[in-house]
């Protein structure tokens, strides 16, 4: 079976993948949620989740999609959509 | 939506209605997509468990010019609600097709009564509008609804499966309902009762887009979410706009509960002639007349049972039930004269179109009115089981086995009669199985074609959650368990069994309304042409009390007919089956010998080992051995232990309250009636009550009904003194497999001695009728050559100077083959070489049949291999003449076939061998009609003390021996010992393979000419050889046979 029949065929660097995760630091709250991003210049703290979605996909390939993403209110008034996946409990952020 | 939403819903009704419970619903909705295939079955569900069933329907909207389709759901708050739904679901599907039932707004505004409206689901186009802020586009389109259904039956659907969207459409959608003042409404939007199910949910998607996985990204769900939602979780996701909540509660509060008794159903009325008050004192009337003829006069013992069946339809108001019926077996009755079966001085009770089958044999009006050919008064037939003075519970069945032709003819007259609004075909639903679900899930994760193929190919259950130990004992596929595709193939494939695929059309029940039916049930076209068929199967149309007409086809009623015609035409006399003597000895001597090839219910492999022990000797015998053969008889090791006793066995009654219902069959359960009568006798119910039971036993999931019968019979049964150790026997005899009614059992054995009875006086007319009536699915053609052979008939090759299209009797003693027999030639290619020799007469030579017949190169080649070119001049060989079919053969569109001279192109050829002419054969006629395959082997096999079969007549039990043969037939009736049946050119060798042989040889014993080793096990009269050892077997041409090495293994 073809473990990733949506890899991007093509020579390398010739394709550039849109929109990939960026890894981000996040500090959960009591509940699970967002609290904090740590980020390399300032961490800035979570006003409101604001709305909140899951994926959970590709389960027949070796790495299954489980994420849950939130958007995010940050203090700074700003909107930032991160997720958590849920196979490495690591997190990432996305432009949505 | 449950599975009746094909290829989407991934649950049952049971699964859905089982979560619903446990989460504590009071009230549940049931909403398919373009159909209410589950609203009985959910509907009684539900009831037993207490929920209020509502039932509802998603169509999709669209109309004609427009390009955007939306789905719309409907909920029938009433009666006038559910007629509605089934008139919109049936136009819906006339009007648009098949397979993309689309409604128009031309049918949806006129029926709009009794329905509540659903609009705006996450992929309709009003979400579409209403989050594209499209806002007077929006409106304009709720104003539309709100006009067709008004504010009050209107709601905006909101729902929650965190996707991404689900808010801003929530929020657009909510806004959208304030600015139009109507309510929303918090829905489920439900598609498994669990999340562990939602990889099916993807599976069903792909498989119903003609998808993979990998290529239906589009179509498949984002996530799991799409489960059953308890009302707390429900009320906690819609916090936000708590009133849509509210609203769910206030619909399913406004709703009737839907149950079976909602459906308006009335039987079509008969016009009762003027000089009768009404149709009872007409069916009286006809029925007395009928008895007059039949029995010269009414003698006290015809009138007290007709009083008795008399009183009973008029308890029940069923007299214009057999007028019906009466009205049907008339229309099958001219049907019949028009195609030249019967004529129209025969009373319709003296020779009945059809057959009865079941139990409404033991009504001595059916026998009247011409829907049984058996007199219940013969045979004393209980009639508890087919009508009883409690409360009609089901409608009485009456199923009608017909000729094909007849049954053909009668589907398409009933219709022209009723209309297509007034009388539609039951459906029924294929299912899934392991080989469906093996090729359908197995592409959908894209798993290699010929590794499936295999899998389905050789897979012996047919229940997909044995696919882990199917593809274990497949050596190629066995190290492939553990891997990705494979697992989820073996989990999914489990979880896929028994899923409905569709709606089809069943084989030949029928509905006729007095009402129309769309009112009722929606009803769609079927996939022949004419056909309609309405969105129930047959339990759906027994539980909505239709009444429902199985005409059913019976390929030994076409063959008897055929038969009996052949046997006219030579004779010149016709035979009435109804007058023969039903106590030949002869009859019975084949019968108990088990020489029943071809023989109607007792020619398989199962019943020959049993009739030779049961040894029948007249019909009552017949009917006894015909119930005998049946998985519920034989789960309960009845058969052998009913044997037992009829040759002498002491027995007792477990308690004479038994009596009654079991001292025709020794004391054991032979017939669905004996259960009736035993919950009467012994159990102390009604009729009525104890066929309930007797039905219950066959309910999927029926355990809490069998504790609560179990619990009855033993209170009943204790009232009349039976200990709750007995009454714990007798009820553990009961159990859900399929046994006959005592009436069909006598029907189905009157066929059989009918049967048996033309196969021992005009074999010549009964085997050319049998290989016309081919394929009947039972024993292949050389067996029934080999059969013919053995009585003396003589099969003749076809040719094309002298067969007709079907084959035909040559005098007393032979007959000839047709020239359909012949592979590659159909009825149309048969009627063309008949036609082209009766204009311009006989082929005079192979060439003038090249070139006057016209028929393709494969069909000359085979119709030479046939050996129906052997008579014609310049044929003097099989392989020459198919060496000139090169020659001579143009394909058409080429300039025309001239007589040229080809014998300078002419190659000397080696002749045809005698194993070539079998090779032919074997492959263009399927049998070879000089000898047997194994008469070429048979030298080599005597010389390595291989014994054909009827060498072991004479071994006694447990004696070692090694027989070969051609394998007929494999069956493993209780999953455990094979059965096989092996042929020769004498006769049959019956096999048991234990499952560990089965195991070790698997590979052989599925060749299809095979040597087994064994021992002779002799039981009870029977004869099988238990095997040890097998090995294949190739017939070798060139040396007549290779067996040397292959025996080696049996020295």
């Amino acid at each position: 079976m073809v473990t990733n029949s949506r890899k991007t065929p093509g020579i390398r660097g010739s394709y550039e993948p849109l929109n990939m995760p960026v890894p981000v630091q996040v500090v959960p709250g009591l509940d699970g949620r967002p609290a904090k991003i740590l980020e390399t210049r300032k961490p800035s703290r979570v006003e409101k989740v604001i709305d909140l979605w899951e994926l959970d996909d590709e389960w027949w390939r070796e790495k299954p999609i489980r994420r849950r993403y939130f958007r995010l209110l940050m203090d700074s008034g700003g909107v930032l959509t991160v997720f958590k996946d849920l196979s490495s409990d690591e997190w990432f952020s996305q432009r949505y | 939506m449950s599975w009746y939403s094909f290829m989407e819903g991934a649950s049952s009704i049971d699964e859905m209605l089982g979560r619903a419970h446990e989460l504590g619903y009071d009230t549940f909705a049931l909403v398919d997509r373009n159909n209410i295939t589950g609203a009985l079955e959910f509907s009684e569900s539900a009831h037993e468990l207490g929920i209020k069933p509502i039932i509802g329907v998603t169509l999709t909207l669209r109309d004609e010019g427009e390009n955007t389709a939306s789905p719309i759901t409907l909920i029938a708050e009433n009666r006038k609600g559910y007629a509605n739904m089934c008139n919109l679901i049936s136009f819906a599907h006339v009007g648009a097709g098949r397979i993309d039932p689309v409604l128009s707004s031309r049918h949806l505004h006129n029926h709009t009564d009794g329905l509540i409206a659903l609009i705006g689901e996450p992929e309709s186009h009003i979400a579409e509008l209403a989050v594209d802020d499209a806002i007077s586009c929006a409106d304009e389109n709720v104003q539309r609804f709100i006009r067709w259904f008004g504010k009050e039956n209107l709601f905006v659907e909101l729902q929650r499966h965190f996707v991404h969207g689900d808010l801003e459409r929530n929020r657009a959608l909510v806004a959208l309902a304030e600015r139009n003042d109507v309510g929303v409404v918090a829905t489920g939007g439900v598609f498994y009762h669990e999340r562990n199910r939602s990889r099916l949910h993807d599976v069903l998607t792909a498989i119903r887009h003609n998808l993979t996985l990998e290529t239906s990204h589009r179509q498949r769900k984002a996530n799991s979410h799409y489960e059953l939602k308890s009302p707390e979780r429900m009320e906690q996701l819609f916090r936000e706009w708590s009133e849509a909540v509210d609203n769910s509660r206030r619909i399913a509060d406004r709703c009737e509960a839907f149950s079976a008794k909602q459906i308006n159903y009335r039987f079509p009325r008969e016009t009762v002639p003027d000089e009768f008050s009404d149709d009872q004192e007409y069916l009286e009337h006809v029925c007395n007349e009928a008895a007059k003829r039949r029995y010269g006069r009414i003698t006290d013992k015809v009138r007290e049972r007709l009083d008795r069946e008399f009183s009973l339809i008029k308890k029940h108001g069923l007299a214009g039930f057999f007028l019906l019926y009466r009205r049907i077996i008339s229309l099958a009755q001219e049907v019949a004269i028009e195609l030249g079966h019967s004529s129209i001085e025969i009373p319709i009770e003296e020779k009945p179109p059809g057959r009865g089958r079941g139990s409404s044999v033991a009504m001595l009006i059916g026998t009247l009115i011409g829907v049984s050919h058996i007199d219940p008064l013969d045979y004393n037939l209980p009639l508890e089981r087919f009508i009883s003075d409690d409360e009609l519970v089901n409608t009485p069945d009456i199923d009608l086995d017909f000729p094909r032709d007849i049954r053909e003819a009668l589907i398409l007259r009933v219709f022209e009669e009723f209309g297509w609004d007034h009388a539609a075909l039951t459906a029924m639903f294929p299912t899934y199985k392991l080989k469906g679900a093996v090729r359908d899930v197995g592409k959908v994760l894209g798993l290699p074609h010929l590794e499936l193929d295999i899998l389905a190919k050789r897979a012996e259950s047919h229940n997909a959650a044995d696919l882990a130990f199917e593809m274990e004992r497949i050596p190629d596929l066995k190290d492939k368990i553990n891997l990705p595709g494979w697992r989820h193939l073996v989990g999914l494939g489990a979880q896929l069994q028994g899923f409905p695929k569709g709606l089809a059309q069943h084989p030949g029940g029928m509905i006729i309304s007095s009402t129309p039916l769309i009112d009722i049930t929606p009803v769609q076209p079927s996939a022949m042409d004419g056909r309609y068929i309405c969105q129930w199967d047959k339990h759906g149309a027994d539980s909505a009390g239709f009444l429902k007409i199985d005409f059913l086809s019976l390929g030994a009623l076409s063959q008897m007919q055929e038969c009996l015609q052949l046997i006219e035409k030579r004779t010149g006399s016709r035979i009435d089956l109804s007058r023969i003597d039903f106590n030949d000895e002869a009859v019975y001597d084949d019968l108990c010998r088990g020489d029943t090839v071809g023989v109607f219910q007792v020619e398989s492999a199962a019943q020959m080992q049993t009739i030779t022990r049961m040894q029948p000797r007249n019909l009552y015998d017949l009917a006894l051995e015909v119930a005998a053969v049946r998985p519920g008889v034989g789960a309960n090791n009845g058969v052998s232990e009913f044997i037992r006793r009829r040759n002498g066995k002491d027995w007792e009654y477990d308690h004479p309250l038994e009596k009654r219902a079991l001292e025709k069959s020794l004391g054991i359960i032979l017939f669905q009636d004996q259960v009736v009568t035993l919950g009467i006798d012994v159990g102390g119910m009604t009729a009525s009550e104890s066929d309930q039971m007797r039905r219950a036993f066959q309910r999927r999931n029926n355990e809490a009904l069998i504790k609560q019968y179990w619990d009855r019979f033993r209170d009943g049964a204790a009232e009349r003194g039976v200990p709750e150790k007995t009454a714990d026997k007798i009820f553990l005899k009961f159990n859900p497999h399929y046994m006959f009614p005592e009436g069909h059992a006598l029907a189905f054995g009157v066929t059989a001695y009918h049967m048996a009875w033309l196969r021992l006086h005009y074999p010549t007319e009964f085997y050319t009728a049998i290989f016309n009536a081919q394929p009947m699915g039972f024993w292949p053609p050389e067996t029934l050559k080999q059969d013919a052979k053995r009585r003396g008939v003589t099969i003749f090759n076809p040719d094309v100077n002298l067969s007709q299209d079907k084959c035909t009797p040559q005098g007393e003693d032979s007959f000839r083959l047709g020239l359909t027999s012949v592979s590659d030639i159909n009825e149309q290619s048969a009627k063309t070489i008949i036609e082209k020799r009766e204009w311009n007469g006989p082929y005079r030579s192979f060439a003038d049949l090249v070139s006057r017949s016209g028929m393709q190169r494969k069909a000359l080649e085979n119709l030479v291999k046939a050996g129906a070119c052997d008579d014609l001049q310049g044929v003097d060989d099989r392989r020459q003449a198919l060496w000139e079919v090169g020659l001579r053969y143009q394909a058409s569109g080429s300039q025309g076939r001239l007589q040229l001279d080809v014998s300078q192109d002419m190659a000397t050829l080696k002749p045809a061998q005698r194993t070539d002419l079998m090779t032919y054969e074997y492959e263009t006629l399927g049998l070879w009609t000089d000898d047997h395959v194994m008469s070429t082997m048979r030298d080599t096999l005597t010389k390595h003390q291989i014994l054909n079969s009827t060498q072991l007549d004479d071994k006694s039990h447990e004696e070692r021996v090694v027989v070969a043969g051609k394998v007929l037939r494999r069956q493993r009736p209780l999953g455990k010992m094979v059965f096989m049946t092996l042929e020769d050119e004498f006769g049959m060798i019956p096999l048991a393979i234990p499952p560990a042989t089965w195991k070790k040889h698997r590979d052989a014993l599925r060749m299809p000419i095979i040597i087994a080793e064994g021992e002779v096990s002799r039981k009870n009269g029977t004869m099988n050889i238990m095997v040890h050892r097998a090995s294949p077997l190739k017939p070798n041409y060139a040396s007549r046979a290779n067996i040397p090495d292959i025996s080696h293994n049996f020295r």
